[in-house]
Order: C-alpha cells, then structure tokens, then sequence
C-alpha cells in the first residue's frame, strides 16, 4: 500500500516553541494511528533509520504515524540545555492533539523507543484510557539508571583528557544539584555522551520509575526487548509486564539483531525487518507476535 | 528561517534535508553540509544543526541534507558490516546525492558554494569537489585518509602514538586489583592489547596503494586522485582532534609528505576525539571556521 510522508514543522502553543515532524500518510487509511517517541542523546541519531523505517511499514499498513523531534534534539527548535520533562510531556500532548483533531482518525496509540518508551509510559500514565495502544521497545523504565550509564562515558572521556577520573558520578550529581559548576579545566563533566546535562532535566526526570504504579489500563500493551543473543530472562520486561498485568492485554516479544541497534558498533543496522513484522503482526492479528 | 525540503536523487528516491535561510544574506553563498558518517544530516550529537545555525547568523544559507538510506531521505541499506559500509562511503557511495544536493541548494539562489563534512562526510566532501560549479572552499573535519574494509588488518594501521595513549591507560591499571582479576579470569582483551603493543613496538609503517587484497592496509586512491585536482583551485581547512587516530593517518601519509600547501590551514584541536563530542570541542570549531571564512571574505562582518 502507497503512502506519503509530509515533512513540516508544528507549533506547541503552550511553551511557543516550534518542532520538527514526519506525517506518514497511508493512502487508504484504517483510522489508527500512531505517535512514535524517539530516543534522547546519541541514541536518537544510531537508530532514527531503524524507527523510520517502522514508521513507514505502518503506513504501509494503513497506520498513520507521527514521528518528531522533541524540544531541543533534532531539528526542532532550542538545544539540549532547554529540555525537561514538562517541555517533553508537552511536545507529546502536542504531538497526540495533532491526531486527535482530525476526523479520520479513530485511535491513536503510543510507540516509545529507548528512552522514548519511558517518556510513552509515563504520558499514558498522566493521560490515563486516551490511547488504544502502547507499543515499548527495547523500553529504559528508570531515568536515575539511565542517566547514571550515559554518564559512564563522560568518565571515559574523563580518562582521555585528564589520564585519570577526576570527578566520578556522585561528585558531577552532586555538583550539579548544587548548582556549581561542572566545568573542570574547560570541559563540562556534566555531559551525557556529549549532551550537556543539565539540572533542570536532571531534578525533573531523576524519580520516573515506570514500573511502580500499577492500575487499569484500558489499553493493549506490547513489550519488545532487542537484543543480539536470547537470554534465559529479561528483568526490565518482566517488571513491566507486571505493570501492565491490568491492561486490557500485555504481550512480549524479543528481537535478535546482529547489533544493538542503538549504539554505534562493528554492523550497520539501518532496518530491522524482524522489528517491523513482529510488532505489524501483533497489530493486525490480536496479538500474536510471531513474524508473518 | 528553517524549512524542510524534499528533493529527488538520481535513482528517484526522495531525499529529506533542511534549508537555513539567513534574515540578511550577505552574499550568495551557501554552506552544504555533507553527512556525517552513518549519521545523516544532525551530525553526532546533533553538531551540525549547530553549526548551521551559528553559519545562518553570519549570512550564509544553508543546507543539512540525508543521502539515501540515511536519516528521513528514502532508500533502505541492508544490515552489513560497518567497515565495509565506510569503505563504499571512501570510494564516492554520496557523490552523486552530494552533486544532487548541490544543485537543489541553487534553486535557492545560492551562486556560490562551501563543502563541510565531517568524518565520512568530509572525505564525500573531497571527492564530489571537482564535479563542483563555483566551489569556493571546503571545511573537512576529521578525514579518514585509508579505505575501510572487512577484508584489512587493522593492526597494520594503529597509529604509534595511538597505541602508546592505550598502553598507558593499560599500565595506569596495573595497581588495581580489578584489572588484574580480569586479566587472570581471562576476561581482558588480549588481542587489542597485543595489537597495540605490537603497533607500539614496530612503529608507524609505511602503507600500501595498492589495489584492495585481503590483510592490507590501504591508504585511500580516491583522496589524493580528488585532491590533485582541486588542490591548487580551492582554499581548504582541515579540522583534526589530536586524539583522533585519523590525525595520525593524515599526519603519516599527507602532512609528513609536505602535501599541506601554504594556502591551506591546518587546525588541530588538543585533545578532541574523532567525532568532536564535547561542546567545547564544536565552539573552538565554530570559531575557527567563522575566523577562517572571514578571511577569505566569505562570512558577514
């Protein structure tokens, strides 16, 4: 099936900021759609092919699909510096008000990639029964924990420039909290893989823990783990599905891929065919993750 | 001004890109900002969005575009080896696209035009220039000087300077019992160790031109074949980090052979990696180019 892709910017009203964005339109439309949530930092760039390359096999399939650059990444407007969570939970409720305010549009569900799932997951939460779907993908469920890997690269660069780790993460979070600086001898120590991190962002997304709340949700939830080998259990998908164990439907799935399709390694991945089969299936069939 | 533009290549796939159009141009000449690697039109950390917007100030239009298979612009590139990937980036995969891209910029009104890469994107940079109308200048950040292969043995080709910043690291370890309860459990990387202390030991080798055969290193045709053409006709920057081990190819196979022409400059950036990661490494590129355009009286004062 044909689609188009319209290429645009869009305005969030409530903070005035403007954002970048991919209309997917299926030419003869099923009524579904789909917001896609993008990863943050360098993990947003290493897999944008693999997520637009979903986006297009739902179209393919009927399934409209917005995919944007949240406030501060991509192409949309403002920096990394300019982020936090309520500029993220905005630019979503942006995102969804675009669908919500078309006619052809009869549901609408929630595709969070990576830190994206995170951000899909706690949305659904604030905005309880207002998506039919949540698809999570190779979900982060803790943001502390997140924040505490990627800042293990700013202690390897630490080595490079200075030869030694002069600050580890408990002096950077400190500093940080206390609002001094985190320049040390001309670098800026507070970097998540070269994207400053900065206080606000830091205070505002430090306690999401997606997996504490549990409640009745009146939505089909899919969890997908990719990974380059199959492992015996997968804790950060268990906890979900317990999560989701109230939802009107919780199914898991697993994605083996050469590569890690989120980190720059040894193989190109620029689409995962398994990826796009398996979760179209799921959609189309009521739940079977099996590959078509 | 930022607009999304959609133009199509050669082969009829639409390719995505976003156009900078600055309040006051000051001439008309734009900047083209060729990929990024496996990256598309961002650039690492989102780097070339920054400096097209630090560029668009100066009164430069400019364009960020995705070649096919990357980013928004179409096509699909099928799972591969990465090394085999860059090496068809090394031997011109963009060329056409970057020429495509060229000429998509100039329905814009741009006359006159600034190549600026980085990485992969640099050395497509160099050789999509002479096919070039009206190019003034390149900006070539970190440009891999050898052709990448699944078929090369790169321990032929770790620089010595490289590895000695390795083994160095290694030795600072040797006081840990972690390092060594890694070492024992055999949990360490033995083969990189020893490539490094075998690159360490031999030195800087003198490398192959020859045609591509299995285990040799190969320093890349294509560059200096681009180079020769355009060297005496259009002014270049060259942007390397020192820790970057493209620096240490480029400084053995191009500098050490007094290649670098008096109308060129070299910029090397202490202790920036090759994809310039950190901010601070991107402002000092940000200023150098700004400096370097003025200088040839291409940039707004």
């Amino acid at each position: 099936m044909n689609f188009s892709e319209n290429h645009f910017f869009f305005k969030n009203n409530e903070l005035g900021h403007n954002l970048y964005g991919v209309d997917y339109i299926p030419e003869e439309p099923t009524g579904e759609a789909f917001i896609f949530l993008q990863p943050l930092g360098s993990e947003r760039n290493v897999i944008d092919a693999v997520i637009i390359n979903l986006a297009r096999t739902f179209a393919k399939h009927g399934i409209r699909v917005l995919r944007f650059d949240y406030y501060g990444t991509g192409d949309s407007e403002g920096d990394f510096t300019s982020i936090t969570l309520a500029s993220l939970m905005s630019d979503i409720d942006t995102g969804m008000s675009l669908f919500s305010n078309n006619a052809g549009i009869t549901s609408t569900g929630l595709l969070g990639v990576r830190f994206g799932s995170l951000l899909a997951s706690h949305f659904a939460e604030q905005t309880l029964n207002t998506i039919k779907h949540l698809i999570l993908c190779a979900p982060v469920i803790n943001a502390f924990d997140y924040i505490n890997k990627e800042l293990m690269q700013a202690l390897s660069m630490q080595t490079v420039l200075f030869n030694e780790i002069i600050w580890d993460r408990i002096k950077i979070i400190h500093e940080l909290l206390e609002g001094q600086s985190t320049v040390v001898q001309g670098y800026n120590l507070a970097n998540l893989n070269g994207f400053p991190l900065t206080k606000e962002l830091f205070l505002s997304i430090k306690d999401i823990d997606t997996t504490t709340h549990r409640k009745n949700y009146d939505f089909d939830c899919l969890l997908v783990n990719i990974d380059t080998r199959k492992r015996k259990r997968n804790k950060i998908i268990e906890a979900l599905e317990k999560k989701y164990s109230k939802a009107k439907k919780v199914d898991t799935c697993e994605i083996i891929e050469k590569t890690i399709p989120w980190v720059h390694g040894k193989h190109l991945l620029k689409t995962s065919d398994t990826l796009n089969k398996t979760i179209i299936n799921w959609l189309r069939t009521n739940g079977k993750t099996d590959q078509i | 001004m930022e607009k999304p533009i959609r133009f199509r290549n050669k082969e009829g796939l639409n390719l995505a890109g976003i156009l900078h159009l600055p309040d006051t141009p000051k001439r008309k000449v734009g900047i083209l900002f060729v990929h990024s690697g496996v990256q598309g039109r961002h650039g690492n950390t989102n780097q070339y969005v920054t400096y097209a917007r630090e560029f668009c100030k100066l009164g430069f239009l400019c364009l960020r575009f995705d070649p096919h298979g990357l980013g928004d612009s179409e096509g699909v590139i099928n799972p591969m080896d990465m090394r085999d990937f860059y090496g068809s980036i090394q031997s011109g995969r963009y060329v056409v696209d970057t020429l495509t891209a060229i000429n998509e910029f100039k329905q814009f009104g741009v006359e006159e035009i600034i190549l600026f890469g980085l990485c992969g994107g640099s050395i497509t940079a160099l050789l999509t220039a002479p096919f070039v109308q009206n190019l003034k200048a390149l900006i070539l950040l970190s440009i891999p000087i050898m052709l990448d292969s699944s078929k090369i043995n790169y321990d032929l080709r770790i620089p010595k300077e490289i590895a000695a910043i390795h083994i160095k690291g290694y030795l600072k370890k040797i006081y840990s019992p972690k390092y060594w309860i890694r070492l024992l459990t055999l949990k360490s990387n033995f083969s990189t160790i020893f490539s490094y202390l075998k690159a360490l030991m031999s030195g800087n080798k003198k490398l192959s031109k020859k045609e591509p055969s299995e285990g040799v290193a190969l320093v890349n045709s294509n560059f200096f074949e681009a180079y020769n053409i355009i060297k005496h006709n259009i002014n270049i920057l060259w942007i390397f980090g020192s820790n970057d081990s493209f620096w240490h190819d480029f400084k053995r196979e191009f500098i050490n052979h007094q290649l670098l022409l008096d109308k060129d400059e070299l910029f090397l950036i202490e202790d920036a990696n090759h994809m310039f990661t950190l901010t601070e490494w991107q402002a000092q590129i940000i200023e150098k180019s700004e400096q370097w355009l003025r200088k040839y009286d291409l940039a707004r004062n």
